[in-house]
């Protein structure tokens, strides 16, 4: 019984735990010398946003406006998805929302 | 005005980690804003104002000075310990008229465009689609900038045309601080753009054929490349196949490049005379480890462009064939952690075909790179008709002295009119081998032994080779350059002691240069 519930929590755990990545086919990140972590920000530059949130019960949408791409435009965005987001989320019954975004702008076409 | 960051104790690092390297400053110049200079001119001449300061600074402290764009190289060839200029941001497009084009050009005003140093493949490809126009070539991917693949000889596998440079008409370099000191090259027997142009981005024309070429291919050393002019073609698709042809037909094509061959045949690509489609790209993939008796080989042809072809990106991101790194990292990633392990593997696996043929146009097939981490890769040039020897030869020795953590894989080139561009053959094979990084042991050689072997067998073979600047490679190997390219490096370094006096030219030696023996001025410079 008891072994079933932990099972149940690692895979709720690690099933919960997530990235999804959307990228331009035709963009550029704007270039970044000083960023060097390996993976996909590396050489662009790298914003990120690690909030939380406050909603009602009812909201279904959140826009986060952003001021920071002179481009007008994002070349990459990551959405990362946590097991303390999920149980954040939960145990406040959706009143608050973790949320982890990481960008980079579209180089402008100069 | 344009403006630097400078950045003090900078570990610099090539993209694929082939270093690291300390640099007293980084340099990363943005550019004015539109809003304040809307003219794409005046910002360019801005930044040439910029870049001119960053010089005088560098030689009134007795620095060098180096710029560098995407760190695609795995070579050190863009390094310098004292100041290293990052020009990503640099990326304008200089509209170009028929007022700007020479009265004796023969080129097509509509094919012109004239690009910043820091703009990349991809973005210039993104701004000739929307000129209805296409690059002629590009490498097995989009990330560097033209002024790094003009400077190393990036290069694709179009045996018909030739390598990134070869499509360049002019290049804007700033020598030096003074206002003499920047200058517009072209060649003398193609004139392309006018003197007026030349004035209106404050430069001084050169027009010399033997300057031009030799600054072509220059390896960082003729100076800051600012802009450079290229030709375009009307836009165009390839239709890409994956095949598996028996290995000694694909080798016959190779020494050939007579496509005509009666064994050869792809059913699609035929004429209404029923001889074979020329091909606009060919390459053979190679497992040493696991030679079949049939090869993996990647043809594309040239179509008429057409809209609504079905979006190929979705397929080449997921196709194990992107370039040769992509396809060895696809394959280690099925390997235990360990060298030997993935040996093991190399030495069971079998290359598989994809039988999805593709449509796109050029920027669609090179698309973005699918790996951008550790690796090491050697290139040799060596020509086509030697292709099978030079493969057969390779083959044996990472089997002899090996084991490698590497792949094989040839592709051609037309020849380049760049004196020291590797692609020196009618056609050249470029014969390469791309893998992870190892620590050499008792059972695995270092990649320097390993690059001085390639070397020696070469030789001892009697098969003339050249290297690509931006690979890996035994670079301290006695008389290397000089076996490589004969009379050229003198040719090479003449031409650079005629463009830029011994204090300029010091301004742009770095330690790749020295340790190759081309940072030496020549004897008796004549100033232009």
């Amino acid at each position: 019984m008891y072994l079933s519930a932990i099972c149940i929590a690692i895979v709720f755990l690690f099933s919960s735990c997530y990235t999804v990545a959307l990228k331009t086919a035709q963009g550029e990140g704007v270039p970044d010398p000083m960023s060097v972590e390996p993976g996909k920000f590396e050489n662009i530059q790298k914003i990120e946003i690690d909030t939380v949130i406050k909603m009602s019960a009812f909201d279904k949408d959140f826009v986060y406006v952003v001021k920071d791409c002179d481009s007008g435009g994002i070349f990459l965005l990551e959405y990362k998805n946590t097991f303390s987001g999920v149980l954040l989320a939960a145990i406040t019954f959706g009143r608050k929302r973790k949320v982890k975004l990481t960008y980079s702008c579209n180089l402008d076409q100069n | 005005m344009a403006h630097t960051k400078s950045y003090n104790n900078y570990q610099w690092n090539t993209l694929h980690q082939n270093g690291a390297y300390p640099v007293d400053g980084l340099l990363s110049t943005q550019l004015e804003p539109s809003a304040n200079l809307p003219l794409a001119v005046d910002r360019y001449n801005d930044a040439a104002a910029e870049i001119q300061q960053l010089l005088l600074s560098a030689l009134n402290a007795n620095q060098g000075f180096r710029a560098f764009g995407s760190r695609w190289s795995l070579s050190n060839i863009a390094y310098h310990p004292d100041r290293m200029h990052h020009n990503k941001l640099m990326n304008l497009q200089l509209p170009l008229g028929q007022e700007d084009i020479h009265e004796q050009s023969t080129l097509e005003a509509d094919k012109l465009f004239f690009f910043q140093c820091g703009t990349t493949i991809k973005s210039i490809s993104r701004a000739l689609a929307r000129a209805g126009k296409s690059l002629k070539t590009s490498g097995a991917s989009n990330g560097q900038t033209i002024a790094g693949c003009i400077s190393t000889g990036v290069h694709g596998s179009t045996f018909d045309f030739g390598a990134v440079q070869d499509f360049v008409k002019g290049i804007n370099l700033i020598i030096g601080p003074k206002p003499e000191d920047v200058v517009y090259l072209e060649r003398q027997s193609e004139p392309a753009l006018s003197d007026d142009f030349a004035k209106r981005i404050q430069a001084r024309v050169i027009r010399d054929d033997a300057l031009f070429n030799a600054a072509l291919v220059g390896l960082g050393g003729f100076g800051f490349i600012h802009g450079v002019l290229i030709e375009a073609e009307d836009r165009y698709l390839l239709k890409r196949y994956i095949k598996k042809i028996p290995k000694q037909v694909a080798m016959e094509l190779a020494n050939t490049m007579d496509f005509t061959h009666p064994e050869f045949r792809i059913a699609e690509e035929v004429d209404e005379t029923g001889q074979n489609n020329r091909p606009y790209f060919y390459k053979i993939y190679v497992n040493p480890y696991n030679e079949q008796e049939e090869y993996i080989v990647e043809l594309m042809y040239k179509k008429d462009y057409v809209s609504g072809y079905p979006d190929p990106i979705p397929a080449v991101k997921k196709s194990i064939y992107r370039d040769l790194i992509h396809l060895f990292i696809k394959i280690a990633e099925r390997a235990p952690k360990s060298i030997p392990g993935l040996i093991q593997l190399l030495r069971k696996a079998v290359l598989p075909v994809e039988n999805e043929v593709l449509t796109g146009t050029l920027a669609e097939m090179f698309w973005d790179a699918g790996y951008q981490g550790p690796a090491f890769a050697c290139s040799f040039g060596i020509d086509h008709r030697y292709s099978e020897k030079g493969m057969q030869l390779m083959s044996d020795l990472v089997n002899e002295v090996g084991p490698i953590p590497g792949l094989f894989a040839l592709r051609f080139v037309k020849q380049s009119d760049a004196t020291l561009a590797f692609t020196k053959f009618p056609v050249t094979c470029v014969l390469e081998i791309d893998g992870v990084q190892w620590e050499a042991s008792k059972q695995l050689l270092s990649l320097k032994e390993f690059s001085k072997k390639m070397i020696d067998t070469l030789r001892l073979n009697d098969i003339p080779f050249t290297m690509h600047w931006g690979k890996n490679a035994d670079w301290v190997y006695p008389r290397l350059v000089e076996r490589m390219f004969g009379e050229k490096v003198n040719e090479w370094l003449r031409q650079r002691s005629i463009l830029m006096t011994e204090e300029k030219q010091r301004l742009f030696d770095n330690p790749f240069l020295e340790r190759i023996g081309l940072s030496c001025p020549a004897a008796e410079p004549t100033i232009v």
